[in-house]
């Protein structure tokens, strides 16, 4: 069967100026998103991982252009997301929605739950009456498990779980096919966290949507996902199903990257070795050459400064290495 | 009893979620009330302003002479038979020329107090719109607002207001338009501050990738935020107004007689302070308390909004 492509980048960049220069060579760039190429499946839940830093954000908001792209594609349904004017990506935008990492920071304070998740009808169908939006408001507070009765309140009568919750209902009222989750759970205590990521993958079958999943911890990934994103430095290092990436994975900063989950089983824990990469993420100021990662990576080579990584594996699961060993 | 407080329990849950009669929430502006109401400083000086207030609305008419009304009958010897009497009708005495000094503090209290207001209703109105377009469109536009405010800020406030009174003659509608045209400066460069930082929350964010358009993210998300902000410091301007506006009516560039204000008064009184001294201390006593309730109004109202900041 194939599966039909809803959102797909092609060497996508953004990179943000830093500080101002009378000669624009002496500009320094931050390459926060650099070359990505990606294609999300209509009905997939895609988990984007890597550290603090490495560019997930940047990735998410330009995948819905909240952050313009410098450079490269994005096709939504085929169509040249890039090429919309600003009219119509705004009405557009009801198709992609976005959920934020901190749930108490992106409700407007200053409006009741009810008025935050009836904004994107107000905005999309200003013709339903009064009543009509009541009442998809309390259907949606009821599907994302918030009693209706509150729907009056303010954000910050609520706790931070049941804030991302509003939040959630706010992104899902249109109906959207595409929901971009920015770390909806990094800001919440773990026994919310999976709350909210079953709510999640619960209303993804419910409604039939595609979720792209950013996260730093790898278990809500996995927990989740269909494919895996690796990324470092705002490049892709590890690409593919997550059963592969996570059990079979290849690249060796995943590898890392998985060593490094704690295990709750003291006996599991005791005998593992834990691969510590050492040092911390290079300015991305003034990223390595050749693979960005080869400054921390245990089995980096003299190749891996000359040759940028090539792209190696089948479709299901591909890595971006230079060391030919590996890949 | 266990179990059928359990499935009592259970009935209860169930019309709880049931109940889609909404419950009120508490807003952030009823929170605010609430604290404000909690401060004694600041609701005594609510309830000083409104009586202030009534008297000058009800006073010209409860006053037995007009505010421009010579009485002959103490023209003679004023500083002896003008004195404050509550027989003679003078209540706060009269003034050299026989004018009462009751109806000329009320009536000149509408004028000072009007002037309070209309200056920061002009700097609210105009200083907001000004400031939190500034602030969340930024970039060019963000530059050639801010400049244009630099260039009338610059302009020597006295040489326009002698400027405009020499061009237009003497005019009472000339304070507020001058008044007007400076007040609203400071408090735009406010919340244009205010909005930058608010521009970068995440529910703004959110909206945006809503789809919401610009005008409205402003509308429904920048200004219910800065308003607390504006609110606070329109009222610590206020005195300051009424201020600028006894001061230009001391220099004889405000109101003119018979015409007064509460400025013009004090101006009068002060120089017949060894044998009169009820004319100072009336106006005075009306002007200093309004003063002093509008800061403590507004000093309330800053510990109201911004809990945190205390």
């Amino acid at each position: 069967m194939l599966k039909e492509v809803l959102l797909s980048a092609r060497d996508l960049n953004v990179h943000y100026r830093v500080g101002k220069h009378l000669l624009p060579s002496r500009r320094k760039i931050v390459k926060a998103v650099n070359g990505i190429d990606l294609d999300i499946y209509r009905g997939e839940t895609l988990g984007i991982v890597g550290e603090s830093g490495c560019g997930k954000s940047t990735l998410a908001r330009a995948l819905l252009r909240l952050v313009e792209p410098t450079d490269g594609d994005l096709l939504w349904k085929g169509e040249n997301l890039r090429g919309f004017s600003k009219l119509t990506l705004a009405r557009r935008r009801r198709e992609f929605q976005m959920v934020f990492q901190d749930p108490t920071a992106s409700l407007n304070p200053r409006l009741t739950v009810s008025e935050c998740i009836a904004e994107p009808l107000l905005t999309h169908e200003p013709q339903l009456k009064r009543q009509e939006v009541e009442r998809r408001v309390i259907a949606m507070m009821d599907k994302v498990g918030l009693l209706a009765n509150q729907r009056n309140r303010y954000p910050h009568e609520f706790s931070g779980g049941q804030c991302q919750r509003v939040g959630i209902a706010r992104a899902l009222i249109l109906n959207p096919d595409l929901v971009v989750c920015d770390e909806p759970v990094s800001a919440l205590d773990v026994s919310i966290q999976a709350q909210v990521i079953n709510l999640l993958n619960d209303l993804k079958q419910e409604m039939g949507l595609t979720l792209v999943m950013i996260a730093h911890d790898l278990s809500v990934v996995r927990h989740i996902s269909d494919r895996v994103m690796v990324m470092y430095l705002g490049k892709p290092m590890e690409v593919g199903r997550y059963d592969h990436v996570f059990d079979q994975a290849r690249h060796p900063y995943t590898k890392a990257l998985l060593s490094a989950v704690p295990i709750a089983n003291p006996r599991l824990a005791r005998n593992r070795q834990i691969q510590l990469l050492p040092g911390d993420l290079p300015s991305p100021l003034n990223p390595p050459t050749g693979c960005v990662f080869r400054t921390r990576c245990p089995e980096a080579t003299d190749q891996c400064g000359r040759q940028s990584p090539t792209k190696s594996g089948n479709e299901q699961h591909h890595i971006f290495c230079t060391n030919t060993q590996i890949a | 009893m266990l179990v059928t407080n359990k499935i009592n329990t259970q009935q209860l849950a169930d019309q709880l979620a049931d109940n889609v009669e909404a419950v009120a929430g508490r807003s952030l502006w009823q929170d605010a009330w609430a604290r404000f109401r909690k401060n004694r400083a600041a609701m005594i000086s609510v309830c000083v302003l409104l009586f202030i207030i009534v008297c000058i609305v009800i006073g010209p008419s409860i006053a037995s002479f007009s505010h421009d009304e010579i009485d002959w009958n103490v023209v003679a010897d004023p500083y002896e038979l003008g004195k404050p009497s509550l027989s003679s009708g003078h209540y706060f005495g009269t003034d050299d020329l026989g004018q009462d000094l009751f109806a000329r503090t009320m009536k000149g209290g509408r004028l000072s107090i009007m002037v309070g207001f209309m200056g920061a209703l002009v700097a609210v109105v105009i200083g907001t719109l000004w400031g939190s377009i500034s602030g969340y469109v930024g970039g060019v536009v963000d530059s050639t607002m801010m400049r244009i405010i630099e260039v009338l800020d610059s302009v020597p406030f006295m040489f326009m207001v002698i400027l405009f009174v020499t061009l237009f003659g003497n005019n009472i509608y000339l304070i507020f338009i001058v008044i007007g045209m400076v007040s609203w400066l400071g408090i735009a460069r406010v919340v244009r501050g205010v909005t930058f930082s608010i521009k970068k929350r995440e529910f703004i964010e959110a909206a945006h990738s809503i789809g919401v358009s610009k005008i409205t993210i402003v509308r429904r998300h920048v200004l219910p935020n800065v308003l607390g902000i504006v609110m606070v410091y329109s009222s610590l301007m206020v005195p300051g107004f009424i201020m600028f506006e006894s001061f230009l009516s001391f220099l004889g560039l405000g109101v003119q007689p018979p015409d007064t204000s509460w400025g013009i008064l004090i101006a009068e009184g002060a120089k017949t302070i060894d044998v009169a001294i009820w004319l100072l201390m009336f106006p005075s006593v009306f002007l200093v308390a309004t003063l002093f309730c509008f800061n403590f109004i507004g000093d309330g109202l800053r510990d109201a909004l911004d809990p945190k900041d205390r």
